[in-house]
């Protein structure tokens, strides 16, 4: 402190209002060598790069539900024109796409964690900056920064707790998910459209070679900058930035490697702490669920034989099977994932009817959609619709057995949907009636 | 402030930074009103807000004077520093716990058990395992880094 005790209290009070409090708002006391425009900007380029992935990826599993179908389809209806970008159905080809869509989403998500603390360590003393406001350009700017800033943290952690079944903000995953990732999208591109320049410009001012060549011992602060991210008082580096780099990179690499078997089969067991990495045994029944019969108010005595499939068509024709009636009809397997919008996923060998075999049976075969329903009681998924797409593509089947034996009761006995690059809550589960509709 | 803090402009920055910020708050906005009349909204807003505030008020701050506690670890002259090999393992393990903390405190044991038919017991003894090898990890590179260094 400068102020000397003989100044006058009026001389004390304008040192308040121009030096700040003190503490954090003394930007002597941020004491880091290594903060500066230009390793802000690195961890920058990085999530300007995996970002955009997020946001595409996770738009994609919005449009994967076909929400235009209405009822259990769409989680958020209220989503207006946030909606309004899927003019078109939900692809049934290639098979692993919702797979692929969902795990990028998912494990990129929790590797870019260390990335996103990183950058926001990065700039902390902007936070903190004095005066806090010093234009009305400055004030809108800052208010957008808490919207990047809390939608960010708030996709993260929602996210990152859904995926462990921690629903502790007791609010619809999918409420909060969807709304604060447009919340994200226009802060995030207003954020790039005002700091492009000065990353590229940033990144411009170092050579990344130089920088990973430089040990500790000569690691120096950057040059002081307009943006005052480089400390005026930096102490002595404990680390280079060289080796920072490698912290942040070797911990979204440790995230990643102890997270991506819960999406690859034969890695299963390196996911060590992720719920799915765990295995079941070794049956053709021991793959992942993620509805019990238990849960959801299945009776399994009416999944006995008493059971029977009711079709019906868009006519009014309605035709009862038994489960010995499929078992007759032509049979067909293939190897199909199921891919959680939690972002694990198990392929399987899935033998059962064509969709559009029963269709034609009721004349649906060029439906618009079918209503699929359960012999659940309650849960957010008991019912759900296909498109007619889904219908006719030769991979979606009322699937019977898997890996050559009868399913199990947890997953789906006596007959459950298996509808190719589809989420995996669109796979309904003891199935009981389908319902096609529209079409001529 | 010494020069470059006031201007002389109303706003104090350029047309396209107004424009860039007014599509962020139209878009922000659209999606509240999207909400307005959900009673999640409220609860959304508590987490956004909270997720802000928990990490800039109280995660980060605390992490920094954890840091700063260790210091004294750092390399000095004719000694090699133990800094660097506490707070590595110490961040990723602290990464993990946090990242993966609903399983490792068994906080949602129940839903997964309904849910996945699973227990939720083997994470917290992987977590401390995991922990345990990546400090013997960098315990051993001090080791190396100790018998390199010149006497």
């Amino acid at each position: 402190m400068t102020v000397a005790g003989s100044a006058p209290p009026s001389g004390r009070m304008r040192s308040l209002v121009e030096r700040g409090p003190g503490g954090p708002t003394d930007p002597r006391s941020w004491r880091s060598p290594l903060r500066g425009p230009w390793l802000t900007s690195i961890f920058a380029v990085v999530l300007l790069v995996g970002l955009p992935v997020l946001i595409v990826t996770g738009l994609l599993s919005y449009a994967a539900y076909d929400p235009a179908l209405g009822g259990s389809n769409d989680q958020t209806p209220g989503a207006g024109l946030l909606a309004s970008y899927i003019w078109f159905d939900w692809f049934t080809s290639p098979s692993w796409l919702y797979r692929v869509n969902q795990g990028t989403h998912v494990l990129l998500g929790i590797a870019l964690i260390p990335l996103v603390l990183a950058k926001l360590w990065s700039v902390a003393p902007k936070l903190f900056e004095w005066p806090p406001v010093h234009s009305v350009a400055q004030a809108l700017e800052r208010i957008s920064l808490l919207l990047l800033v809390g939608s960010i943290l708030f996709l993260l952690v929602t996210g990152v707790m859904n995926i462990q079944y921690d629903y502790a903000w007791k609010f619809s995953f999918y409420t909060g998910h969807f709304y604060a990732a447009w919340v994200f999208i226009g802060a995030f591109a207003a954020h790039v459209a005002l700091k492009l320049p000065t990353m590229i410009r940033s990144l411009r001012g170092r050579s990344l070679r130089e920088e990973l060549r430089t040990s500790t011992a000569d690691t120096v602060a950057e040059p002081m900058d307009p943006d005052h991210l480089v400390s005026p008082n930096p102490a002595e580096a404990t680390v280079s930035r060289r080796g920072a780099l490698a912290l942040v990179g070797g911990s979204s690499l440790t995230l990643l490697a102890l997270s991506i078997g819960q999406s690859i089969d034969p890695l299963r067991p390196t996911a060590l702490l992720s719920p799915r990495g765990r295995s079941y045994g070794d049956g053709p029944n021991d793959f992942q669920v993620n509805t019990t019969f238990g849960e959801i108010g299945v009776d399994p005595t009416e999944t006995e034989s008493s059971w029977r499939l009711r079709l019906e068509g868009p006519d009014g024709r309605s035709v009862t099977l038994r489960r010995e009636d499929l078992l007759a009809m032509a049979m067909v397997t293939e190897e199909l994932p199921i891919a959680c919008v939690e972002g694990w996923s198990t392929s399987q060998v899935w033998t059962g009817v064509r969709l559009r075999e029963l269709a034609e049976l009721v004349g649906g075969r060029e439906a618009d959609s079918v209503f699929v329903e359960s012999l659940q009681r309650g849960g957010a998924f008991s019912t759900m619709s296909l498109t007619g797409k889904q219908i006719r593509a030769a991979k979606t089947l009322l699937a019977l057995k898997v890996n050559g034996v009868d399913l199990s009761l947890d997953h789906g006995f006596p007959a459950r949907m298996i509808i190719p690059a589809a989420p995996g809550v669109r796979n309904t589960k003891w199935v009981q009636k389908l319902t096609f509709r529209g079409g001529s | 402030m010494s020069g470059g803090g006031r201007r002389p402009r109303l706003y104090g920055a350029s047309a396209w930074h107004l424009l860039a910020l007014l599509g962020c708050f139209a878009l922000t906005g659209y999606a509240v009103s999207r909400l307005r009349d959900d009673p999640a909204l409220l609860r959304i807003t508590l987490w956004f807000v909270g997720a802000a505030v928990v990490w800039d008020l109280v995660a980060g701050p605390l992490i920094a004077l954890v840091d700063r506690l260790l210091l004294p670890l750092r390399s000095r002259p004719r000694r090699v520093g133990l800094l660097n090999h506490v707070r590595v393992p110490a961040l990723l393990s602290g990464l993990l716990l946090v990242v993966w903390a609903p399983v490792i405190f068994q906080r949602s044991e129940q839903t997964f058990r309904l849910k996945a038919g699973l227990d939720q017991d083997p994470y917290l003894e992987r977590w401390l395992v995991i922990t345990a090898v990546l400090f013997a990890m960098s315990a051993a590179a001090y080791a190396v880094r100790l018998r390199r260094a010149p006497h």
